[in-house]
């Protein structure tokens, strides 16, 4: 026969049905219901319970969570049951919120099969995490007489000054401390042994000045006192990260009828379908052919995985860096590629992007009159508009609600880092940003200039160096969390295979391809531009530079000449 | 920077007893109509609202909240021409008060709500929208709203936050037609899944959100002139909160911090804005009329304008509505650690 104590604090209409339920599958219940407990709901109780012979009323005390007064009442519970039923074998800890999620038949005929076997899981406090949120060994070694969820403050106070003062309580002797879940099973034969050994006051006086030890007192004194202990448990039961059991709703039925073990912890008192389903006679004809707690347990992992890191890449009203960031850099959520200049020398460069499977290849995103969306478009992905005003209120939220929203392909865009210090800065630290970037870009742009006012030109030169070298030193600086790789028009030119070679190794596996960097143009008349800047002011390289552009003219005129 | 911290502190509460006291004293322009207060149990989670001429909309906002878990409604009527106030008085869990004193100097009906959820609020979860807002959370169709506050007081949370989300149809907001009780979701199918912008008020720690249909089309110029679309509308009430503007905000102010900010996610929703139908056309001309609504009612002289000219909301990237479990995917909403 199986004793159960029936831990009960509210819900009179949900125990009621439990003990109902487990008393007419041949159990022997005994009900604790605390003594806050109201007595319309006591009477609700046993006006609900009615004439079951096999279900009894403990003496009630009043419970408080984390004190001694929980296992006073399953104390007093297993005494009644002892007593009065001579033919238990095993008793069952459970509480008011459990419900069965087997047949009691196959329990059983389980508790039969596994006679003076001890359910309990009892791991030794000293080298095992059990603990999810707390303390651990503190638990036994300093003094707790104070119920923390009423006196949480002075309960805190004590803790740290006892820390200060490095007390150190000793265990009884004989006694090694073991903790586990208080949702156990323990044999006759073994709960004989605890109640009938001679220190039991003593042990008692020990645990009543210890925090939570309705999950150590009978982990801790069956280890010595059995041999048999299993700790598989026969309830299922999973904490989450704030260490609370998870909740069962009724969406979660077709999961826990998967699920290993006999009872279950916590079901949610509404859970109607659940109640009604577990509690029918005939549980048996629903059950499957096989327990997997698979799709369980990940659907608890994706929770915890949620509350403790998020979706990276994510803002939304239920995740914010909040005041962590003055200025409010957001993350992304994946790589994406920033082009810088080399749009300008290979002009086919962006299109060739764009027709990679799972590339979105956009256009200048931050140009300053309105977004240049892959495809041209007035709204993206999400609707994101191409309104300049919308997207410049939050440049770098923008950033990372477009990387969000297309975030199973591989987004690139071109970009100039040049004046817009917010977003430049967003993308140099952000360490998803593959920037590839033109180091003479600032030629370029000047050499358009040039061709309109050679003279107002040359006498920009100083200035406008200066300003790149301080968009290289940007890059250079330590902050810089981006993978950068900077190639100058030299390497190019120069270069050739060997520069697109190593570009294309840069680039993120979704656009490695050197041929798209195959047709290098350089702009007709550059070459002269930069005799003429030589002229003026004779650094920055500009001879190498214009010896370059020389030879690969010479070169291409030879070629088409042959074609 | 003590002395500072304290007396920004002093500020804060001078400004909520203030805001308190006024919700207080406005009691005196409510007549009730239907009192059955009395009929509340302690673990009731109540409604509040404030309302005017909503007769075709009112009977499916009662139907939906009561399929949550909704056990009483609150509710003010500024004025009804249109039945409403005879429809809500006939149902049995409905309390009513009737005012026609002026929306707008009762900070757009907020002190109104405030008094009565001082006066009735305490100790019970109360939920708090418009007729036109849904409230949508993680597993809403399985678990009813008990659920979730069960699950919220066991993390010691008193407060549900979600964001506003405009529902639209693909057509123009004229062409839809909404008959009384139906589904106003059945014909709003659509809605922006990326174009949010958050922003944390350092005060008040809120979020502002903003974006969304209608900055995309009608404030896309002025961008900071886009309504809020941060609510708190899921409160354990106490006595001594307020709703400081509108259902943005709440005072203390650390129940606006709905957000977790260390890189994990909290359990939020979102609220289906049924608001873009026939019956709003009409409306906005009316409410611009009687120019009781915020900020010179900006808003709805936008509208008036813009709808005028017909807009669609609707565009090629417009997403259409399937489930929560969309919505969590695409980051409106997160089930945060609730497994």
């Amino acid at each position: 026969m199986i004793g159960v104590v029936l831990l009960a604090h509210e819900q009179p209409r949900r125990t009621a049905q439990l003990a109902r339920h487990l008393a007419q599958e041949g159990c022997r219940v005994v009900i604790h219901v605390d003594a806050r407990a109201t007595e319309a709901q006591m009477e609700a109780l046993t006006g609900l319970v009615g004439a079951e012979p096999n279900v009894l009323f403990a003496p009630r005390l009043k419970c408080e969570w984390g004190t001694f007064s929980l296992v006073e009442a399953s104390l007093g519970c297993i005494r009644l049951l002892l007593e009065r039923f001579p033919d238990i074998r095993h008793i069952c800890q459970l509480s008011g919120a459990c419900l069965p999620i087997k047949p009691i038949a196959d329990l059983h005929t389980h508790l039969e099969r596994h006679a003076n076997v001890d359910f309990i899981e009892a791991v030794s406090v000293e080298n095992d995490a059990w603990v999810v949120d707390g303390l651990s060994m503190e638990r036994f070694t300093l003094y707790h007489p104070l119920a923390f969820r009423k006196h949480r403050r002075l309960f805190d106070r004590s803790v740290a000054l006892q820390r200060a003062l490095r007390i150190k309580r000793q265990m009884p002797e004989g006694l090694v401390p073991h903790i586990g879940s208080q949702w156990w099973c323990l044999s006759r034969r073994t709960l004989d042994l605890i109640l009938q050994d001679p220190r039991l006051p003593e042990y008692c006086a020990y645990f009543r000045t210890t925090w939570i030890p309705d999950e150590s007192f009978f982990q801790t004194l069956a280890v010595r006192h059995s041999d048999r202990i299993t700790s598989a448990p026969l309830t299922f039961v999973r904490f989450d990260p704030q260490g609370k059991p998870y909740v069962f709703y009724d969406d979660h039925l077709d999961l826990l009828l998967h699920a290993e073990g006999f009872f279950a912890r916590k079901i949610w008192r509404g859970a109607q379908r659940l109640y009604e389903t577990f509690l029918d006679p005939n549980l048996a004809a629903r059950m499957p052919e096989f327990a997997d707690e698979t799709r369980l347990l990940r659907r608890f992992d994706r929770a915890k995985r949620r509350h403790q890191h998020g979706r990276s890449g994510l803002v939304c009203h239920g995740r914010h860096p909040g005041r962590q960031l003055r200025d409010q850099r957001f993350e992304t959520a994946r790589t994406y590629t920033v082009v810088d200049g080399l749009d300008a020398v290979f002009p086919h460069l962006m299109e060739a992007l764009a027709t990679k499977p799972s590339v979105v290849a956009h256009g200048a995103l931050f140009a300053p009159q309105r977004v240049e969306f892959a495809g041209d478009v007035s709204v993206f992905s999400g609707n994101l508009t191409d309104s300049a005003p919308i997207r410049d209120r939050k440049p770098t939220q923008f950033l990372s609600k477009l990387i969000w929203a297309e975030r199973q392909k591989l987004q690139v865009f071109t970009h100039r880092f040049d004046g817009n210090a917010v977003i430049d800065l967003a993308l140099l630290s952000d360490p998803n940003a593959h920037v590839l970037r033109l180091r003479d870009m600032w030629l370029l742009d000047l050499f358009h200039k040039w061709q309109i006012d050679p003279v107002m030109t040359r006498a920009a030169l100083p200035e406008a160096a200066s300003a790149a070298r301080r968009v290289d030193a940007r890059f250079a600086a330590p902050a810089t969390k981006a993978h950068v790789m900077t190639v100058g028009l030299g390497d190019l030119l120069n270069g050739g295979l060997e520069t697109a070679n190593r570009m294309s190794k840069f680039l993120p596996s979704e656009i490695r391809d050197q041929s798209m960097f195959s047709t290098i143009a350089i702009p007709a008349g550059f070459n002269a531009f930069l005799r003429d800047l030589k002229v003026s002011v004779d650094s920055y390289g500009l001879e190498y530079l214009a010896d370059a552009v020389e030879t690969h003219n010479r070169i291409n005129r030879f070629l088409r000449r042959k074609t | 920077m003590a002395v500072a911290r304290h007396i920004n502190r002093l500020r804060l509460r001078a400004e909520r007893q203030s805001i308190l006291t006024r919700g207080v004293r406005r009691q005196v322009e409510l007549r009730p109509v239907a009192r059955r207060t009395d009929a509340i149990k302690p673990r009731d989670i109540l409604l509040f609202a404030t309302l005017r001429n909503e007769s075709v909309r009112l009977p499916y906002f009662l139907e939906y909240y009561r399929r949550l878990g909704v056990s009483h409604f609150i509710i003010v009527d500024n004025g009804s021409t249109d039945g409403s106030g005879e429809y809500l008085a006939g149902q049995t869990d409905v309390s009513l008060w009737h005012t026609t004193a002026s929306y707008k100097r009762a900070k757009f009906g907020m002190d109104w709500l405030n008094g009565l959820l001082t006066r009735f609020g305490h100790e019970h979860w109360v939920v708090v929208v418009d007729v036109d807002e849904f409230l949508i959370y993680p597993y809403w169709e399985t678990r009813p709203l008990g659920a979730l506050t069960d699950w919220l007081e066991s993390c010691r949370l008193r407060s549900f936050g979600t964001m506003l989300l405009d529902m639209y149809a693909d057509v123009p907001v004229s062409q839809t037609r909404y008959v009384e009780g139906q589904d106003p979701f059945e014909i709003l199918t659509y809605f922006d899944a990326a174009n949010y912008a958050f922003q944390r008020n350092g005060t008040y720690r809120d979020l502002w959100i903003q974006g969304g249909p209608r900055e995309r089309a009608f404030f896309s110029e002025d961008p900071a002139q886009a309504p809020a679309l941060n609510k708190i509308p899921l409160v354990k009430w106490r006595r001594g909160m307020v709703y400081r503007s509108s259902t943005h905000t709440l005072m203390p102010r650390g129940l606006n911090q709905v957000y977790a900010e260390r890189g994990g996610e909290r359990i939020c929703g979102v609220l289906l804005h049924a608001k873009f139908l026939d019956v709003f056309a009409s409306k906005a001309e009316e409410e611009l009329a009687r120019g009781q609504h915020y900020a010179a009612s900006r808003e709805y002289r936008v509208y008036d304008q813009k709808l005028s000219q017909d807009v669609n909301l609707w565009t090629p990237e417009s997403t259409r509505f399937r489930d929560w479990r969309q919505l969590d995917e695409l980051g409106l909403m997160s089930s945060g650690s609730w497994a």
